[in-house]
């Protein structure tokens, strides 16, 4: 949820101020030494006050604090720990002011002796002054950019509630990004988009780094034991409590310094980093459950009518499995155990360690999470030169039924007639069948960031970033022969294995330096240049076997049909940049700036890529002539820019593919038509908006307006068949638009010593429009079934399809008057004709028109309670198990009952054939309450009992409730999970689906989200 | 690393931003972006590869894998959507094959690949047809020395394009040739026959009677039975051209095997299960009952046994084919005397006209079984005789599994086509 405030630990602003220990820059000032000598643990001495500085909201140490004796020179910062001494004080008493960026300053009396001192900040609603690093050529105040930077505390996030994976963390944090969530199988991905569809054949994915490197953030990376609806996310395997917070940067505007590949956004994540001091240890463990509540209502009855009676006869498998004894669904059993240690050495090397272990468990057996993981932080700071080195490492493992259909399809597809028979009234497969297939997943991954910044002046500083992120995966899926034949598995029974190595590396080095400029007492400027270097490689081996001889037999080597592949895939861009930024006594700042990119995958006829930028903000309160009090902060923006998107790798090769050709010899075929002419796509984007405080920071709000163009949009045109290459051509001539508006308010309407209560909020919108196909055949894609299509002046990849308006029974049962919706062939928009003369109409877009979150902490002494809650609309879904148990499986009730009970609608799409989602379409707007927790601080006292220095326990639940539905049944089918949705990027038919990435609107029978609840223990000594 | 096959972009073409350039000097020495950007394509080809003469034989070898894999969507995905088969699978694909629905818009018939779900028909054909005139063309503009067996492949080549021919001048309802007009099915016949006579110059003893076969085909469907008959004549008594297939990818799996008969996705029609001649079963159209399927209502799976195995090679030009050719165009005691020919071949009692009707109706029953599952002949058959007292009807109405049959008959021209092209109106 949307909190304006920030969490930095170390400010430059404070750090000009007061240096930890080992900064060794700047003034050797009485107040650094009298740090210096705190912070290694000087021998206690009279006059002396002990304490520590917490989040007024959170209670959690706040790190980093400057914490003065008023009228004096006396003053620290506090450690990791939060905690800080001043000693050495005269009198009885002594007034503390406290300050850190991001929290109000706090002025408090003390006595002296008091070595049990609490002193609470509350957030500021807005700092200008926290530092930001993505998309900017160095670290810069926020006040100083002209477009909207979120800056995500992920500590601060996860003491309100449950942990999520980071594609969840920042979907329900930031307005304008929303992810589309696969549903509730263990290692299944998300798809996570900024600002609408950007593209119509890229994807809308932002790009990410950790600590400044290029990550493997692959959204639909291969997996042998994954469908393809539902495509593992690399972003999962980042263990989120090694990070500290998660910077956004939405659109070109913002993202231009990033060049080609940002057109979509830039996510930056930095990991925690050590603090100076003594070493400060804490452990975390959660534990809980994750379960299907009401599984029986779930999912829908399945009816038939008696082969022998003709009686309606019905069957509610999920509820006569668990008569039986046999529960279909079971409670997994989550746990974790995170530690990590902090501080610094005595040569001043500061050091962040930390390693987890996590066990995850689904709602059946044989879905199950294993992971190890481990972070080293190192830094060091020694004259000018500063050296930061950051290593992790994970190891998972992930567990489930393979490529195998589901066991919800089986219950979903199910039919009362087969109750007696082996598979229990489900369509194919017995519960226990599932049980006896092994899909696996194992991924090494291993990412390092080396980042040196040197100062040799004030007046200009350069840093060099270099590092990589590499994963190894391999994943199988394994059906073991069955003794009965045909086994349950039909071909698969006979035994089969499929297994997938995926190796995936990236490699930065990116390098900026600045020069700085005082040129009056009001003016400064500020000159940046940088290069950056990207490269990814993906190797992907893939063996398979099939017919195993007798049971018993796992290799691909025993089975009696084996074939192989490989496939390697290589891009590289290189980029620089010049920026230029002027301030105006620091309240107003202009920025304009220049990169330039080449990439292997622009055609060989297209040179290179120039993205400009600007921006400007002005702190208005600040101004001299402001008069109004109660406007704490007010600070406008403006910002125009561009940024692109590649192709794809080999988009612009003519290509052919090495095939097997007659009787095993070697043999070419057409694989890509390719386009020599190819250019990226570039976006191009104004934001305006302004962020703004008032009555004492009570209120905060946060306003943007974007409007973005997507050019020389790439689509990919089918290849014209009869000239011999399948697949598809892609070609520069879409444009897109995307608009909208971002809010986020955050209040704290109650701000007392015991007690506090904030509330925050966001609603963002999102008009997308496809302005210009350069007179192409509106492109389909996706599963033929679901009528996708791009078409001028729609929302990308809106669905399309016939609509029945009307349709009657006469009085024996036939079908009569049916009129549809008329109009233009593709997107109608006319009045009733019949439905033999109708073409298709539009019917919806794929992706929400707008979202909303809300969030609420209310603090009652060591007690806090959390909720969190989103919604999105404006959209439409497939929902393929509505149209499939309706049209095929036929076991509704709808399509058991004679006319005229029958729904005529239905009955007339049931006639037309292939309208799966004609009556499977479904409003797909939905409000669920994400999380709702309660924490409980463990006063000091207690925690010191077992020598901890804090201690909290927190009870969390996630997604309890679904607040609201748009639409929760279709022709008397329920819509399961409105949220789920599948995430398929890859292609279907060769090149002609490679245009999905991540549009598809439909569902198919991927399992719906569960309930979860967790106990954390955190505890920190 | 020096035999990579590698794409280099063009010269780097660094902007003109002085600072930028001196920002990359000093990054390392960079003297160009050529190395920074060169990638590795160790997986593919590029096409200035084909230009080499030494890989003539490789060129035409491509033109027959190509071939056979559409060969094989096409022999199967036409036996779907026949009276050969019933759907079975549950899927949705294989519904609208086996229901004919298959309309402009399909996208699995228009676009999809040879492997896979389904039967992609237009693009794989469209694709072996250029494969193979692409090989023609570049091999007849290389030197005669350095191409060894240069006519025998020209031959080959032209024989395999002939093919090609046959499938998209059979099936579909109209046609479009390398982007140009709409060609109608005779016409796309026509320019099969030109192939195959060229085949008939040059070529090994197998290929010459691939064409024969193929020409005579192709002059059946196109009324010219003088020449058909002329060139089934030719053909030797025991010849069989077969397209091979294979376990070694799922690209060369015989779907008929695959997706019929391990998938269960289609059952062997009512109309061919159990067939006999005068109570004797006909071992040309072996069916086994294999399981009741748990479609909605169950249905009983009856397996195809004439290909036994993925690497089961499917007949594309026989001798058998040749002798109903005859058969067919002669008509008579001609006819008879073919029939109960195969009869005795088959270990079945003999046609009597006199007694068991009408010769014509005999000579595609004959067809039917003979040429069962083989090469697209039946739905040939049914669109052939549309409209005629032979006619050959499809299912129609509601199907086994309660829903109503597709109208589709000869597969139309893919819009994917029709609209992409600037030739077509």
């Amino acid at each position: 949820m949307w909190h304006p405030r920030s969490r930095n630990t170390q400010s430059r602003l404070f750090a000009s101020r007061i240096r930890g220990p080992t900064s060794g820059v700047g003034a050797f000032s009485p107040l650094v030494l009298t740090v210096t000598v705190l912070l290694i643990g000087a021998v206690p001495a009279r006059g002396q006050v002990v304490g520590t500085v917490v989040d007024a909201n959170t209670l959690q140490p706040i790190v980093g604090a400057e914490v003065v004796v008023e009228g004096t020179r006396s003053g620290t910062l506090t450690d990791g720990g939060g905690r800080f001494r001043l000693e050495g004080l005269q009198g009885t008493q002594v007034t503390l002011r406290v300050e850190m960026l991001g929290f109000r300053t706090l002025t408090q009396a003390v006595q002296v002796g008091d070595t049990g001192i609490r002193l609470e900040l509350s957030p500021q609603a807005i700092s200008l002054d926290e530092i930001v690093v993505t998309g900017q050529a160095r670290e810069i105040e926020k006040r100083a950019i002209g477009t909207v930077v979120a800056s995500l505390s992920v500590p601060e996030q996860l003491n309100r509630q449950a942990p999520v994976n980071i594609n969840q963390f920042m979907a329900t944090a930031v307005p304008g990004v929303r992810i589309r969530n696969s549903g509730g199988e263990i290692g299944a991905g998300q798809r996570l988009k900024i600002r609408g569809a950007g593209s119509l054949s890229l994807g809308s994915q932002p790009i990410f780094f950790v600590d400044g490197v290029r990550i493997d953030s692959r959204e639909d990376a291969p997996a042998a034991n994954r469908q393809q609806r539902t495509p593992p996310s690399r972003l999962n395997d980042l263990p989120i409590d090694d990070i500290e917070r998660i910077e956004i940067i939405k659109g070109p505007a913002a993202a231009t310094l990033y060049g080609t590949e940002a057109g979509n956004g830039v996510v930056n994540i930095i990991t925690k980093r050590g603090t100076t001091g003594a070493p400060r240890f804490n452990v975390q463990v959660r534990t809980g459950g994750n379960f299907l509540r009401n599984p029986e209502n779930v999912f829908p009855v399945v009816w038939a009518r008696d082969p022998e009676t003709d009686q309606l006869i019905s069957l509610n498998i999920v509820e006569s499995e668990q008569e039986r004894g046999s529960p279909i669904f079971r409670t997994g059993r989550p746990m974790s155990l995170y530690a990590s240690a902090s501080g610094s050495t005595r040569d001043g090397i500061r050091y962040y360690l930390s390693g987890s272990a996590d066990r995850d468990e689904g709602i059946v057996s044989y879905h199950w999470l294993n992971r190890l993981t481990g972070r080293s932080n190192l830094s060091y700071t020694s004259g000018p030169f500063e050296v930061g080195l950051r290593l992790g490492i994970i190891h998972q493992t992930t567990h489930n039924e393979g490529v195998q259909q589901p066991i919800t399809g089986d219950i979903i597809y199910g039919d009362p007639r087969k109750l007696d028979t082996r598979s229990r009234g489900l369509y194919r497969e017995a519960p226990e069948d599932m049980e006896t297939i092994d899909g696996e997943e194992t991924i090494d991954r291993i990412n390092l960031s080396l980042n040196l910044t040197h100062s040799p002046f004030t007046w200009f500083s350069h840093r060099l970033t270099a590092g990589f992120d590499s994963n190894n995966g391999r994943s199988f899926s394994f059906w073991p022969r069955t003794a009965e034949q045909p086994g349950p598995f039909r071909s698969s029974s006979l035994g089969r294995k499929d297994v997938l190595e995926d190796h995936f590396r990236t490699l930065t080095v990116d390098y900026s330096g600045s020069v700085s400029r005082d040129f009056t007492g009001d003016l400064s400027g500020e000159t940046s240049v940088g290069a950056q270097y990207y490269l990814r490689e993906n190797t992907i081996t893939t063996a398979s076997g099939r017919e195993f001889p007798v049971p018993g037999l796992e290799t691909i080597s025993s089975a009696a049909v084996r074939f192989a592949g490989e496939d390697f895939i290589e891009n590289k861009t290189l980029g620089v940049y010049v920026q230029q930024r002027i301030g105006w006594k620091n309240r107003v700042f202009l920025t304009g700036a220049v990169r330039a990119d080449d990439n292997s995958a622009f055609g060989e006829n297209f040179d290179f890529v120039v993205y400009p930028k600007a921006s400007a903000t002005w702190i208005v309160n600040e101004e001299p002539f402001w008069n109004l009090a109660f406007v704490n902060t007010l600070k406008l923006r403006a910002a125009w820019g561009r940024a692109g998107q590649q192709p794809d790798v080999f988009a612009a090769t003519r290509l052919y593919a090495p095939i097997t050709g007659p009787d095993g010899s070697a043999a070419l075929t057409r694989s890509n038509i390719g386009n020599p002419d190819l250019e990226p796509e570039v976006g191009e984007e104004i934001e305006l908006g302004f962020d703004a405080s008032v009555w004492d920071e009570r209120v905060a709000m946060e306003f943007t307006y974007y409007n973005q163009t997507r050019s020389k949009a790439i689509v990919a045109q089918a290849a014209l068949p009869s000239l011999g290459f399948p697949g598809v051509e892609f070609v520069n001539v879409g444009t897109i638009k995307n608009q909208g508006f971002e809010i986020g308010i955050g209040a704290d309407p109650v701000r007392r010593p015991d007690w506090n209560w904030n509330i925050g909020a966001t609603f963002s919108t999102t008009d997308n429009k496809v302005v210009d196909l350069g007179g192409l055949t509106p492109p389909q894609f996706g599963a033929p079934w679901a009528g996708q299509r791009h078409v001028e002046g729609f929302p990308v990849g809106s669905l399309f399809m016939k609509h029945v308006l009307s349709a009657e029974w006469d009085a024996n049962g036939n079908l009569i008057n049916l009129m549809c919706e008329g109009g233009d062939p593709i997107s109608g928009g006319g009045g009733p004709v019949p439905c033999d003369q109708a073409g298709t109409a539009y019917r919806g877009q794929p992706f929400p028109g707008w979202e909303a979150g809300m969030n609420t902490t209310l603090r009652y002494r060591k007690l806090t309670l959390s909720a969190t809650a989103d919604a999105v609309g404006g959209y439409v879904k497939c929902d393929t198990r509505v149209g499939w148990t309706h049209m095929f499986f036929r076991n509704t009730r709808q399509m058991n009952v004679p006319p005229p009970e029958r729904d005529p609608i239905l009955a007339a799409y049931d006639q037309f054939g292939g309208g799966t989602c004609q009556i499977g379409l479904v409003d797909a707007g939905f409000a669920k309450l994400r999380d709702l927790s309660m924490r409980f601080d463990v006063p000091v006292e207690w925690s010191e009992k077992f020598g901890a220095s804090t201690a909290s326990v927190t009870l969390s639940g996630q997604n309890l409730v679904t607040l609201w539905i748009a639409e929760d049944e279709r022709f008397g089918h329920p819509v399961i999970d409105p949220e789920v949705h599948a995430t398929q990027g890859r292609p279907t038919y060769a090149n002609v689906n490679a245009a999905t990435h991540g549009m598809v609107a439909y569902i198919q029978d991927q399992w719906p989200t569960y309930q979860r609840i967790i106990l954390t223990v955190r505890t920190s000594f | 690393m020096k035999d990579r096959n590698r794409r280099k972009r063009g010269k780097c073409e660094v902007p003109t931003v002085t600072t930028a350039v001196g920002l990359i000097l000093m990054l390392g020495g960079l003297t160009g972006c050529d190395d920074l950007l060169e990638v590795e394509l160790p997986g593919v080809v590029d096409e200035s590869a084909l230009e080499d003469p030494a890989i003539s034989s490789l060129l035409v070898n491509s033109a027959v894998a190509d071939f056979e894999c559409a060969y094989n969507n096409y022999t199967f995905g036409s036996s779907a959507f026949s009276d050969e088969m019933w759907h079975s699978s549950g899927a949705q694909i294989d519904r609208e094959w086996g229901g004919r629905i298959i309309d402009a818009n399909h996208q699995n018939m228009a676009q999809a690949p040879c492997q896979g779900t389904g039967f992609g028909q237009y693009t794989p054909i469209q694709t072996a047809r250029t494969e193979a005139e692409d090989a023609i063309r570049r091999i007849t503009e290389f030197p005669d020395a350095e191409v060894a067996n240069k006519t025998s492949l020209i031959a080959a080549a032209h024989a395999y394009a002939g093919y090609n021919y046959v499938m998209l001048g059979e099936a579909f309802c109209e046609m479009a040739i390398d982007g140009g007009s709409l060609l109608t099915p005779d016409q796309v016949l026509r320019m099969g026959e030109e192939h195959f006579t060229q085949a008939l110059s040059g070529g090994t003893a197998e290929i010459v009677n691939m064409a024969r076969v193929g020409r005579a085909r192709i002059r059946l469907d196109l009324g010219d039975g003088p020449g058909a008959l002329s060139d089934a004549q030719a053909v030797p008594e025991g010849f069989m051209k077969v397209a091979s297939r294979g376990d070694d990818h799922p690209r060369r799996y015989n779907k008929g095997y695959d997706r019929y008969t391990r998938a269960t996705a289609f059952t062997v029609s009512p109309r061919f299960r159990d067939l006999e001649w005068k109570d004797v079963p006909d071992p040309r159209v072996a069916v086994e009952f294999t399981a009741v399927l748990p479609t909605a209502p169950p249905l009983d799976h009856f397996r195809q046994t004439k290909y036994n195995s993925l690497g089961s090679p499917i007949p594309l030009a026989t001798w058998e084919e040749a002798q109903l050719i005859i058969a067919e165009v002669s008509g008579g005691q001609a006819a008879v005397d073919i029939i109960n020919a195969l009869h005795a071949r088959a270990g079945l009692p003999p046609f009597d006209p006199a007694t068991d009707g009408d010769i014509l109706a005999q000579v595609l029953q004959e067809r039917s079984r003979e040429l069962f599952l083989e090469g697209g002949h039946r739905l040939n058959d049914h669109l052939r005789y549309m409209g005629t007292p032979h006619e050959i009807p499809f299912f129609t109405g509601v199907d086994h599994l309660g829903r109503q049959y597709g109208n589709a008959t000869c597969w139309p021209l893919p819009n994917v086509e029709r609209h992409g092209n600037p030739n077509i109106p």
